[in-house]
């Protein structure tokens, strides 16, 4: 049954993480080959960039493409708890999201382990990319999982990044003085930021507090997934 | 006597402040095709996920097959076969793709009898379920309902967006395959002609209410319109189970159930004119009466 609900989602996402992998690796491969810039900046820019955009082409179309499709309500009428489906969805989700950033993560360890980078350093960024690409996920797929249409899911998934950039902007703007010290954790910037900056001594209750808000936010949308909305008749 | 298919009681439900089902109560009995009635936005569609435990209601007990809708739900699903309102499955699977992907959910699928009905259907195997036709899509749709040999099966306005020619072929398959089987059909449909051949009862729904449910034969002759000759205004105050007056010709014709000799007395009495016909209705006349007749005991000749 879940070995079933599995290969579904297999079938529906795998083109995305196909997407993903050329994309990025490509980018990669590129940057690193050319050296215009330091490998520091594209490892870095390609954990980044392909989290984020893992997570905006992986939750607008998780749950919504379904929706738009129609085809959730036959997922939801079969005899299997919505939370399985869903927990299967966001299973593959994340294995989604995460693919492109592990590909990249052992194209720079075969391109440029080394090279001005040790492994390490190459390593622990991409690390941090993976673990904001999946905090980013369940953000993006709590807040847009009613949506009708993967183009507002999209949308709702825009704003709820732009929401915390603007949040961190203004953190910026004041000095530090408004996520100061161990409130940074509670965005879902934190463990990257983590990573980025080598700051290891907070990093284990920076993961504990975004595991807590991540199954918050996640039991929060299994509940309203399984919910159907007004029918037609 | 035997255990009802399915069971409900007193079912009250809404969407916010809009409430949908005010009470129904429905018994729906084994091995029989019940047509569950009702204009559109009546409250077919939600009853049946209620049914199916796909929506909480706010009040009442649903039963199918003797389980509760709500705290067995995963039985219920399993031991019924369910065809959705317009059901759109995954157009990206081929047809065989997605019979054995349903399979795997259904402990009692029944492979051999899913490849006879594949050929029996005419359901072309290799074909992606988004190259489906219409037709072709609720055949598949009814096929996958039925692989794991469910004893009830529950059908959401089947036939809708077909046209004439595939709903008529559509239903031929649905008596085909299930009317010598024993199983049990709740069909939901706001197109009686389609109900009226196939079904042993029928419930008729409006607003969130049945407002009748009875054996198809029985309503056909206890429904009927009656013509009484008079002139001015024709007042029938206190005749009980009228459902519509209208002025037809030069006579008043007046739609009324449970129709009998006393009512008749009462008729001719109240409205001192006299009975020149009693004419029977079909079922869609019926249903249009009990939807939009006009209850009102008055009509002028």
């Amino acid at each position: 049954m879940i070995k079933a609900l599995f290969w579904k989602e297999w079938c529906e996402q795998r083109w995305k993480l196909a997407y993903g992998c050329v994309l990025l690796m490509g980018f990669v491969a590129v940057g690193l080959r050319s050296r215009i810039v330091q490998d520091e900046v594209i490892v870095v820019f390609a954990a980044a960039g392909g989290s984020i955009l893992m997570a905006l082409l992986v939750g607008m179309g998780l749950v919504a493409a379904e929706r738009s499709d129609g085809s959730l309500g036959m997922l939801l009428a079969l005899p299997v708890s919505s939370w399985k489906i869903f927990a299967v969805k966001m299973a593959m989700g994340a294995l989604v999201c995460v693919g492109p950033i592990a590909g990249c993560m052992l194209l720079s360890l075969v391109m440029a382990a080394g090279r001005e980078m040790s492994a390490t350093r190459i390593i622990v960024p991409c690390l941090g990319g993976v673990a904001f690409g999946i905090v980013m996920l369940v953000w993006m797929v709590a807040f847009s999982i009613r949506q009708p249409s993967e183009a507002r899911a999209g949308l709702v998934g825009i704003a709820v990044f732009m929401v915390w950039v603007f949040i961190i902007s203004l953190d910026e703007i004041s000095g530090g003085g408004l996520l100061s010290g161990s409130s940074l954790a509670i965005t879902p910037f934190g463990i990257f930021d983590c990573t980025l900056d080598r700051n290891y001594d907070i990093l284990p209750d920076v993961i504990q507090v975004q595991l807590a808000i991540g199954t918050c936010l996640l039991v929060w949308a299994a509940h309203r997934f399984g919910k159907l909305g007004r029918v037609k008749e | 006597m035997s255990e009802p298919a399915i069971k409900i009681e007193g079912l009250r439900f809404s969407y916010g402040r809009n409430e949908v089902l005010r009470g129904v109560d429905l018994v729906v009995p084994e091995g029989s095709i019940f047509g569950f009635l009702g204009p559109n936005g009546s409250g077919k569609t939600t009853t049946i996920k209620v049914l199916l435990g796909l929506l909480k209601p706010d009040a009442g007990v649903c039963e199918v097959g003797g389980l509760d809708s709500q705290k067995d739900m995963m039985a219920v699903r399993r031991s019924v076969g369910y065809m959705a309102e317009d059901q759109q499955m995954f157009g990206w699977m081929r047809v065989e793709q997605i019979v054995r992907w349903m399979g795997s959910f259904y402990p009692g699928w029944d492979e051999k009898f899913v490849q006879e009905l594949l050929d029996f259907l005419k359901l072309p195997r290799k074909s992606r379920v988004k190259t489906l036709s219409k037709g072709q899509n609720s055949r598949l749709a009814l096929l996958l309902a039925l692989g794991h040999r469910p004893k009830i099966v529950i059908l959401d306005d089947p036939t809708l967006g077909l046209d004439p020619i595939a709903r008529k072929d559509f239903l031929r398959y649905v008596i085909g395959l299930l009317q010598s089987e024993g199983v049990t059909v709740f069909f939901s449909s706001h197109l009686l002609y389609e109900i009226e051949p196939v079904a042993d009862y029928v419930a008729i729904l409006k607003d969130g209410v049945i407002v009748k449910t009875d054996k198809t034969d029985q309503l056909r002759q206890s429904v009927k319109k009656i013509l009484l000759r008079g002139a001015g205004d024709i007042e029938l105050g206190g005749v009980g189970g009228v459902l519509d007056v209208a002025r037809m010709g030069d006579n008043a014709a007046v739609t009324i159930e449970d129709y009998s000799e006393t009512k008749r007395q009462a008729m001719e009495k109240k409205s001192g004119c006299a009975i020149v016909d009693e004419l029977d209705l079909n079922l869609d006349e019926i249903f249009e009466a009990y939807i939009i007749g006009n209850r009102g005991q008055r009509v002028q000749v």
